[in-house]
């Protein structure tokens, strides 16, 4: 079967958005696909909004996602989430994080309003098929606060959408990183992934 | 180990960067030197010819800018050895001047200009083309389509320059420099490690008499290389078409425009050119591909460049097909698939086959739900504790009444000082820009005058304008926001910072040293985040007439955390005593730290991005010093 997947993943500056996207597209590799990966670096960085595309194929393809085109979102922050859900399709899948991150740059009014975080994550369900909502921060922060974009991916794993094996992701990541840090990161996916498996 | 591998062994797959694919094109190429001044997009090929560098016997350098970095990979050239010099695309106004010059005498090795053009702006402050620049110095243009022929076109660059005698440039944009893909290795030419420098002063110097001889022989040199782009695989006719519609493609768009061919259902109904080197085009195949179809539209991002050629060689050929582009595919921005799709729609006069109605309601509505999250300064950035002091001195010395001091900036991190709360950026223009803009507001407005630069900003091109103002009696206060190193470009040395590119030791040059030696009034160097200090140096340069330097120093939170964690050290973090805090809010208002926080009204500071730099603790900061050391 020909395969096409496209997965944006969503957050802020610091929270590991590409490197999140990097690990996925190696993983995808891993398993004879081919990859294009476009994700926001330079200025982005400095607690910005942070994106990065992920498409897999199992021929050639482009990195440039339309509009109402992915098939996943991953959202590592509910505000970036509703920012890049634009380029979800309608029946696509909405993973988030429910922990928010204000920017520092809102005024007062703006404050109170976004401090309902329930306003944005209803917005999503009533856009998309599904949206799984889950606090993967309080789980990150049981491992490494470190973790969250890992977490997430188990997460996004945990839909079946993503067309690699559970155990190369946790093999890319053991290829990728010391063994601490791999053996870190992979109860991150774990946990995600059992958290969010079935809802 | 990790995630790439840009130093595998030919054969091996690997995910890699567009920029890393490059430069493993440049490495497979049998490169020499490659030389850069960091900038986004193209800072990741330098960094990655610095990683494995070593292993090849490629010298690599940090240039301290564009215009020394061309210079330092032309003498490698000319010394008949294989060099590339990068940079993002603003760069090459600033490398501009050597280029224009060593085109008229060619080279002997391989030489790459390479031009990371900022499409869609991501980090820069024009959407300029350099395909024309490169137009106007006679440079052979290669253009990829993306990372996996970005790494084939790189080493066939070196190749061709070589082999045709003249520098090329290399045009890359964002989308391909930041996109991934899995890439196969080549194999690795091996380069020498001393070059050859032959002597020939009617070649190597520039006199006028020289020039008028070598531009001569230059038209000449790029007509035949005019003949050759008719036959390198780069510039192809991909698909004949039924003779009605056909398609020119060059660039980035090419596998865009296949995938809308795709998405609409084309087949092999239309015609398909895929244009590697938009200068010189291959004439001859444009045209034939022009004579066996009725109506053709170029697709390019940015600027008409192919298409104004395209429609000149039609004009040349008395051919009457129907040439468009940029009526169809924007002017502005990246040409991505939905630009494409509605152009390739409009020319064929058919509905696109995707709606995106609904994409375009849900992203009004979530910009109605959400604010912007532009970027912004780090927690415990000292960059954000110097425009902070700005603001107050400015308010202490009641400056705001006679129109407020004014703050021309530069470019840097310490641009998105121009971000609320702190607001305290006025202009930009280009690199090294603030000190001379200020120099030019002195004479002619009556405001006090604080300008910000960084480090290695004020060592890529702010000294000759600090020159300039003392020596034109300019009345301005500059302060070097100083980090010890390029931060936002990944953390690249520079010459302040005492190590060289590979890591090694070499003279640390200081800037409050060359402040002085610039003939600056008074020069002064406080700490970024001693607040107190800081305040009492700027009320004082201020309060002087003349040229005042104050170099606000404090390495880079990230760097200086990420060392202090690695040695072992506790990072003091700061928490809003909850007793004493009025919720005055004037922190959030004022200071603005993006680790304050105020939930459920209750202000605290998020533990998780506080980087301990103290600077809430000071009374500026919070009246009720409500910020304390968590024990």
């Amino acid at each position: 079967m020909a395969v096409d997947v496209k997965v944006v993943l969503a957050g802020v500056g610091g929270q590991g958005a590409v490197l999140a996207g990097y690990v996925l597209a190696a993983s995808a590799i891993k398993e004879g696909l081919s990859v294009r990966t476009y994700g926001d670096m330079g200025m982005s960085r400095r607690g910005g909004s942070v994106s990065s595309f992920v498409n897999i194929f199992d021929k050639e393809g482009t990195s440039a996602t339309a509009v109402g085109t992915a098939d996943l979102l991953v959202g590592l922050e509910p505000i970036e989430a509703v920012r890049y859900c634009r380029y979800l399709k309608e029946d696509g899948i909405v993973v988030v994080n429910s922990y928010l991150i204000l920017p520092s740059t809102v005024g007062k009014k703006e404050r109170a309003e976004l401090s309902e975080v329930q306003n944005l994550l209803e917005f999503l369900k009533k856009n998309f098929k599904k949206t799984i909502v889950f606090d993967a921060n309080k789980i990150a922060c049981e491992i490494d606060s470190l973790t969250t974009n890992v977490v997430m991916l188990g997460a996004a794993f945990s839909t079946g959408k993503i067309p690699v094996s559970t155990e190369t992701f946790k093999q890319t990541l053991r290829d990728s990183f010391a063994p601490k840090i791999a053996e870190m990161n992979i109860e991150a996916f774990t946990r995600g992934y059992d958290e969010c498996s079935g809802k | 180990m990790a995630i790439s591998n840009v130093a595998g062994k030919p054969g091996e797959k690997t995910l890699l960067l567009g920029n890393e694919a490059i430069a493993r094109g440049f490495i497979e190429g049998g490169l020499r030197v490659g030389a850069s001044y960091p900038g986004t997009p193209a800072s990741e090929i330098l960094n990655t010819l610095i990683n494995v560098g070593d292993k090849y016997g490629i010298y690599t350098e940090w240039s301290t800018n564009e215009k020394v970095a061309a210079e330092v990979a032309i003498s490698t050239a000319i010394s008949g050895l294989r060099s590339m010099v990068s940079m993002k695309g603003v760069g090459v106004n600033v490398a501009s001047e050597p280029f224009q010059a060593f085109s008229y005498m060619g080279t002997v090795g391989g030489i790459v200009l390479v031009s990371a053009d900022d499409v869609g702006m991501h980090s820069s402050h024009t959407e300029q083309d350099n395909r024309f620049f490169a137009r106007e110095a006679y440079l052979p243009i290669f253009e990829p389509p993306g990372p996996k022929g970005a790494h084939q076109m790189a080493k066939a660059a070196l190749d061709y320059s070589e082999k045709w005698g003249q520098p090329v440039m290399f045009r890359t944009t964002t989308r391909i420099g930041h996109s991934a893909a899995d890439i196969t290795l080549g194999p690795i030419q091996k380069t020498k490690e001393k070059g050859e420098f032959k002597r020939d002063p009617s070649r190597w110097v520039n006199l006028p008499v020289n020039a008028r001889r070598m531009r001569r022989e230059l038209i000449e040199r790029m007509e035949k290389i005019g003949e050759e782009v008719e036959s390198i695989p780069f510039n192809q006719i991909v698909a004949e078409g039924d003779g009605q519609f056909g398609v020119i493609s060059c660039g980035v768009t090419f596998n865009v425009v296949r995938e809308a061919f795709k998405a609409m259902d084309l087949g092999d109904k239309i015609g398909l050119m895929k244009v590697g080197t938009p200068y010189p085009l291959p004439k001859k195949m444009v045209q034939r591909f022009l004579a066996s179809n009725e109506r053709v539209l170029i697709v390019e991002e940015v600027e008409p460049f192919v298409e104004t050629q395209v429609k000149s060689l039609a004009h040349e050929g008395s051919l009457s097909t129907q040439i468009l582009g940029k009526e169809h595919i924007p002017l502005a921005g990246e040409s991505g698939p939905r630009e494409v799709l509605m152009g390739l729609s409009q020319f064929m006069g058919m509905k696109p086959p995707h709606r995106f109605e609904r994409a375009d309601r849900i992203w009004k509505e979530a910009q109605a739900l959400i604010p912007p999250r532009p970027p912004v300064l780090c927690p415990g950035c000292g960059h954000r504790t110097a425009f902070f002091a700005i603001n107050v001195v400015e308010k202490k010395l009641g400056l705001k009444k006679e129109g407020g001091i004014v703050k021309p900036s530069d470019i840097g991190c310490y641009t998105l000082g121009y971000q609320s709360p702190l607001n305290a950026v006025d202009t930009n223009y280009c690199m090294g820009s603030s000190i001379g803009a200020s120099s030019g507001f002195s004479h002619v407005i009556d405001n006090k005058i604080v300008c910000t630069i960084g480090d290695s900003t004020f060592f890529h091109s702010g000294i000759p304008p600090l020159l300039n103002a003392v020596y034109n009696k300019a009345d301005i206060n500059v302060v070097v926001l100083d980090n010890s190193t390029t931060a936002m470009t990944g953390f690249q040395p520079h010459p302040g910072v005492g190590k060289t590119a590979t890591g090694q030791d070499t003279k640390c040059v200081l800037i409050e040293d060359v402040a002085k030696a610039c003939g600056a009034d008074t020069v002064d160097v406080v700490g970024s985040l001693d607040l107190d200090g800081l305040v009492e140096a700027l009320e004082k340069a201020v309060n002087t007439s003349g040229v005042s330097v104050v170099v606000a120093r404090q390495p880079c939170v990230l760097l200086d955390v990420r060392t202090r964690l690695k040695e072992g050290e506790k990072i003091n973090k700061y928490q809003v005593d909850q007793e004493l805090c009025t919720k005055c809010e004037l922190c959030l208002n004022l200071f603005g730290c993006p680790a304050f926080r105020k939930i459920d009204d209750v202000i605290d500071v998020d533990l998780a991005l506080c980087n301990g730099c103290a600077a809430c603790a000071n009374i500026l900061v919070c009246p009720q010093e409500a910020f304390k050391e968590v024990d």
